[in-house]
């Protein structure tokens, strides 16, 4: 055995696979890597790749990040039939999207993890009170998708005295969603779901609500560009960053933990929407705000 | 372990064509990192109100829904400012700040963009101001004082902006009915489809009562609506609106009767050039038919029809650019070209048809200088075939003392360009020999110079907003009818207008809602020929109005409202009306039958009795109705 081979063999191969080679992927598995080696520098050996170009590979990973959904299930289809599949972590994926694949016996052996890429509820609505100290009423439009954030929404909002006016939208059936839930709301909270907004529907979303004056929590940058009063989201490398420390901890022999939220967020402002709408927002100063209560 | 990676290979691109079916409807991370297109671009947003030019009253949908009005007039009683007199119960008249005579031709009223008012009729707004039904309204702005400077001629007192609602923000399908007192009888039926792509709307309302008591001044009005909103792509949108209003008065067994109709088209795409920049294009059509008949009695006493009618049109094409220069500095330019056509031998004693051209230049800049001021200056240049040319401009300073409070301070100077009545009218009566009214032809635009300083608090802890504001009008070359016998349209009258007004609106809980108004004005006028007490009190010294809504359990809803003035005269005529507090109930529920959301309601116009509002032996009368509104 040579030297070479001994420091080969102390490597520790981990597959990073990618959902699609576009920037936000990209990002996240670059923030990854970067926290890693920051840590265990030199330790790994990485491979980064589109997820469908690890079939056939010679070497067994010994961790595997999946970046996104596809990555997610094309691993767990790769080893689907492993009786021990190497764990998995899957990062920049929606927690409806994660569960939906995730099996609950990896789950429960620490086998399968996830850096969500949603924000959990209760972000979700402190930033609601801290932009918008006068909103009571929370609107959502959901579709059979979105519904699934329903129940912790409900919790995180019952818990902090909002009241949230749901309104389902069915198909074909968006303006009459749209009359029903905009009457009954202080800000509309837009929830991903690929039925309900999209980037046809985004504008009618948008200038419907605008017309009632009621502002829009939305959930990429996109949104705030469009024309939503603001959004909360987190980059791909504040996702990065966080699957990084998970699987830094895993690597250095603690167990992998539990899925959990992105840490790192961003809050944004159009500021031309809050202008004409009559609002002064500092999204540097939310995002600090927002972050301090987070702060135990 | 081969055998399952050669399964995943050949299964791999099949799995993903099958996720990619199936979970078309499934969220993925593609949501968070899709691009959208830019929908609430630089025009599409408004000014919020602290940093608008002007005072404006907003009128939401919900205090229309809740005001028991029936009709645009009745609306702007609750606005500071407005006075609101009747020629007889079938033509109410609002105007701003008072004006010298029974037609309104000073207020600017535009509905989603297009100009109202009468070319044939000397510029009135009042028929065209019938020609809405109010559920189709989203809301109303009004800018109280002049703006030539930003909408041309007519914007000489005032701004009206009734915007209504898109096809895609109103129910399916939609009943009204009000029943009541005075002949009250009004009705709408409404119908609404589309998608996103093509939505449409049709309104068809009919509306009628039987006028002021001892007067034959029976009412209908008539009014078939269209509004389609296309959005061909996400850079543009499309709303076509068409229409046909009738608003005929009298009785047809008295000796006259009178009925104005109009039908309209109109056209607006709205193109989103990129973040920065938006171009709209705007066209319109008008029509409008006067007839007016009365019988007169020939020396032998047998009854013979005389009628004074009319056709007038125009057609207004209009172009505008709005671009964001700088980050704090946005500009609004554009031109508009307008033709109006009218035939009229009655009243113009000219069987051809009189044409005159407008064209128009204009251009508004707003820019923040910091956080604390906002800057507002604007003109337009029109040029009138008959009249010539004229430029008004407009400069406005908005400063944010501290977030929530601003102060204005503003100077226009305004322009109303007479109308082809004013410049070529000629009309006779068969009972008179030669003409009633004869336009000389020689008179110069009317001319008001305004200035004003305002302030606009908002305390969002208390729900309230305070708007104030102060000011000088001063208006010269202002026409008026004079010489008896033939009236010739001479314009060397001058006048003063200041004062003061204010709104409140305050919502101290969510149930409840306030509104009070107070306007304080002085009037000198130096009128052609004699000094008339008319003018002076052309509009109350004082006037006060409340308006409180709550909601009540189970779905009911309460609304009072209470109006006072002080002395005034109306419509040129020497006499001080009679005016008395004016009190307006409503007590309402909302209910659901199934998936139907049903409203009944019950209204008192003038609780305490009836007042004088108008010409002499014009009284406004107390009358009860009930209403029932129906949204499937």
């Amino acid at each position: 055995m040579t030297y070479g081979s001994s420091w080969a063999a102390a490597t520790i191969p981990v597959w990073v696979a990618l959902s699609d080679t576009g920037r936000a992927h990209n990002d996240a598995a670059q923030a990854l890597r970067a926290e890693v080696e920051q840590a265990l520098p030199g330790r790994i050996e990485w491979r980064v790749a589109h997820w469908s170009q690890f079939a056939g590979a010679a070497v067994e990973p010994q961790w595997i990040v999946a970046v996104g959904t596809a990555a997610q299930r094309g691993m767990q289809n790769l080893f689907a039939r492993d009786t021990t599949p190497p764990p998995l972590l899957s990062i920049l994926v929606p927690r409806l999207a994660f569960e939906r694949m995730a099996d609950p016996a990896r789950l429960r052996a620490g086998s399968l993890s996830a850096v969500y890429l949603d924000q959990p509820p209760w972000r979700q609505l402190e930033l609601i009170r801290l932009a918008l100290p006068n909103v009571r009423k929370v609107g959502m439009l959901v579709g059979a998708e979105s519904k699934g954030h329903l129940p912790a929404l409900e919790k995180a909002a019952k818990e902090r005295g909002f009241e949230l006016a749901v309104t389902a939208v069915e198909a074909d059936g968006l303006f009459e969603a749209l009359q029903s839930v905009l009457p009954n709301a202080d800000v509309l909270l837009a929830l991903p779901d690929p039925a309900v907004f999209n980037s046809q529907t985004a504008a009618n979303i948008l200038t419907a609500a605008y017309r009632r004056q009621v502002p829009l929590l939305g959930f990429s940058p996109a949104y705030v560009k469009a024309g939503a009063l603001l959004a909360l989201y987190s980059t791909p490398t504040q996702v990065g960053v966080r699957g990084g420390e998970s699987l830094r901890q895993a690597l250095t022999g603690k167990a992998l933990p539990a899925p959990q939220w992105p840490r790192e967020f961003t809050v944004a402002v159009n500021q031309d929407v809050a202008r004409s709408l009559g609002f002064a927002l500092d999204e540097a100063l939310i995002g600090q705000q927002l972050r301090q209560k987070e702060r135990p | 372990m081969l055998s399952r990676r050669l399964f995943a290979v050949l299964s791999a691109p099949t799995l993903a064509l099958l996720s990619n079916c199936a979970g078309a409807q499934e969220v993925s991370e593609k949501d968070y990192f899709d691009e959208l297109p830019v929908v609430l671009s630089v025009s599409r947003l408004a000014q919020p109100l602290r940093d608008v030019p002007g005072a404006v009253t907003v009128i939401d949908r919900d205090t229309i829904r809740r005001s028991g009005a029936r009709d645009l007039t009745d609306l702007l009683r609750f606005v500071p400012g407005f006075v609101i007199g009747h020629i007889n119960g079938a033509n109410p008249i609002a105007n701003y700040h008072g004006d010298f005579d029974a037609l309104n031709r000073r207020l600017q009223v535009f509905v989603d963009g297009r100009s109202i008012y009468s070319t044939l009729l000397a510029g009135n707004v009042s028929h065209p101001m019938m020609g809405m039904v109010l559920d189709d309204i989203e809301r109303i702005e009004v800018l109280r004082g002049s703006n030539s400077a930003a909408y041309g001629a007519n914007a000489f007192s005032g701004v009206v902006n009734v915007v209504t609602r898109a096809a895609t923000d109103v129910p399916r399908f939609s009943t009204s009915l009000a029943l009541g007192e005075k002949g009250i009888a009004d009705r709408s039926v409404r119908a609404a489809w589309g998608d996103e792509r093509l939505a449409v709307r049709l309104t068809a309302a009919r509306s009628g009562d039987s006028g002021f008591d001892n007067v034959i001044d029976d009412k209908r009005v008539d009014q078939f609506h269209l509004r389609a909103d296309l959005q061909p792509s996400a850079a543009d949108d499309v709303m076509l609106t068409a229409g046909s209003v009738r608003h005929q008065w009298g009785a047809t067994d008295m000796l006259r009767s009178e009925n104005w109709r109009n039908v309209f088209v109109q056209g607006q795409w709205r193109h989103n050039v990129n973040a920065d920049n938006d171009i709209r294009f705007n066209g319109s059509f008008d029509e409008e038919k006067f007839v007016d008949q009365i019988y007169y009695f020939t020396l032998l006493g047998v009854p013979r029809p005389y009628r004074a009618d009319g056709t007038g049109r125009r057609l207004s094409l209009e172009a505008e650019h709005t671009t964001r220069i700088l980050p704090g500095l946005r500009l609004v330019w554009g031109g508009q070209w307008r033709h109006q056509e009218i035939r009229s031998p009655d009243l113009f004693k000219e069987q051809s048809a009189l044409t005159a051209e407008l064209r128009r230049v204009f251009g508004n800049v707003e820019w923040q200088l910091g956080e604390k001021w906002i800057v507002n200056a604007g003109a337009m240049w029109e040029d009138h075939s008959i009249v010539g040319a004229h430029t008004a401009p407009r400069l406005s300073l908005n400063y944010h003392v501290l977030p929530g409070h601003t102060l204005r301070f503003g100077s226009t100077q305004a322009y109303r360009l007479p109308a082809l009545f004013e410049l070529r009218g000629n009309w006779q009566t068969p009972s008179l020999p030669g003409s009633l009214v004869l336009a000389s032809g020689g008179i110069k635009p009317e001319r008001l110079v305004a200035n004003e300083v305002g302030y606009v608090g908002e305390f969002r802890q208390f729900g309230l907003t305070v708007d104030l504001r102060g000011f000088e009008e001063s208006g010269s070359s202002i026409a008026r009818y004079f010489g008896g016998y033939p009236n010739d349209v001479v314009n060397k009258d001058r006048y003063r207008k200041r004062g003061w007004e204010t709104q409140l609106r305050w919502k101290p809980r969510p149930e409840t809602q306030l509104l009070f108004n107070h306007t304080v004005l002085n009037i000198r006028a130096w009128a052609t020929g004699d000094t008339h007490i008319s003018d002076e009190l052309s509009a109350p010294s004082h006037t006060s109005g409340l308006v409180w809504f709550e909601s009540l359990p189970a779905g009911f809803e309460f609304g009072l409202s209470y109006l006072t003035y002080g002395a005034m005269t109306w419509g040129g005529k020497n006499d001080v009306l009679d005016t008395q507090p004016r009190v307006d109930l409503r007590l309402a529920r909302r209910f659901n039958i199934g998936g139907t959301r049903a409203e009944v309601a019950v209204v008192t116009h003038s609780a305490t009795g009836s007042y004088q509002e108008g010409d002499p032996g014009r009284y406004f009368p107390r009358r009860t109705f009930a209403t029932l509104r129906l949204d499937f």
